[in-house]
């Protein structure tokens, strides 16, 4: 019975551990997106043609498959500077 | 050697496909390919059928939007899908310009008899200015993309392996990412897309 409660207690901190963690992604990702130009157009494929506004409420969303495509776009570039040998990080 | 082309033309992204297809286009004539240039209204399944059959091009670049299995043309007719037509493309080198043809539908090109296929594993991602529509060739945000896709199509004309042709436009990608890094460019923003369809670009 103990261990069950001690288990959902760290199940629900995990839980939460990771949300925050999903949200600060989120906020960066805004973040890097309020700084491109407003008059910049993002296609993707067929999926139509979004203003930087409606990138920045789909990744708040990220509940849709174009937020998801620009988060994981743009966490995946920062992620590369810290994949790479140094020598590579400069030519990147 | 031939050359067969698709350019729909009928929303933004085509618009910018076609005319940055120019350049391939002019470098297949520079270098004396027979030309077929689908375009427009061309660009539907029954032409693209009938000309794969009859003509029997060595080469064929197709431009448009996709998923993981077709190509489409003018107004999203499906050119080429799974498990249907891809033994058309036996015996030539394919470039498809689209989204995540390179997924399910380019290892079925290849396990079809094509001689080399290239394309995207994922969404090809265009940024591009909103009022360049008018000019898509002088849209400065808009042309590392098409400058590193068009390398393909225009290393295939010039006699190059799909292998090849997929490692010319790798190094333009790299060149294009480098300099930007290193430079005062306003358009820096672009670089987590341009190296997206960099490591999205696959070669079977």
């Amino acid at each position: 019975m103990i261990n069950k409660k001690m288990g959902g207690k760290k199940e629900q901190k995990n839980k939460e551990e990771k949300e925050k963690h999903e949200k600060e992604i989120r906020d960066l990702v805004v973040a890097r997106l309020r700084t491109m130009p407003s008059d910049t157009l993002l296609s993707i494929g067929g999926k139509g043609d979004f203003k930087i506004k409606e990138l920045i409420d789909f990744v708040e969303k990220e509940d849709d498959e174009i937020g998801k495509t620009v988060i994981e776009t743009e966490i995946d570039y920062i992620r590369s500077f810290t994949d790479l040998p140094f020598e590579e990080q400069r030519e990147l | 050697m031939s050359l067969l082309i698709t350019r729909p033309y009928y929303d933004p992204v085509t618009h910018y496909f076609f005319n940055w297809s120019e350049e391939i286009i002019k470098e297949a004539e520079r270098v004396g390919l027979k030309l077929f240039d689908l375009t427009k209204e061309k660009a539907v399944k029954k032409k693209v059928e009938s000309y794969l059959a009859k003509q029997n091009p060595d080469l064929v670049i197709f431009n448009g939007h996709g998923d993981d299995f077709c190509i489409t043309g003018q107004d999203n007719d499906i050119l080429i899908s799974a498990n249907n037509n891809e033994s058309l493309l036996k015996d030539k080198y394919v470039y498809i310009r689209a989204c995540s043809c390179g997924k399910v539908l380019g290892i079925k090109i290849r396990n079809a008899g094509a001689k080399g296929f290239i394309g995207y594993k994922k969404s090809f991602i265009l940024l591009r200015k909103i009022e360049s529509l008018r000019r898509p060739l002088e849209d400065e945000v808009a042309k590392p993309f098409l400058e590193c896709s068009n390398k393909v199509g225009l290393a295939l004309v010039r006699g190059c392996s799909a292998k090849e042709a997929h490692e010319a436009s790798i190094k333009k990608y790299k060149e294009k990412i480098n300099n930007l890094f290193v430079s005062n460019s306003p358009y820096t923003f672009i670089l987590p897309y341009l190296r997206a369809n960099m490591n999205n670009q696959v070669c079977y």
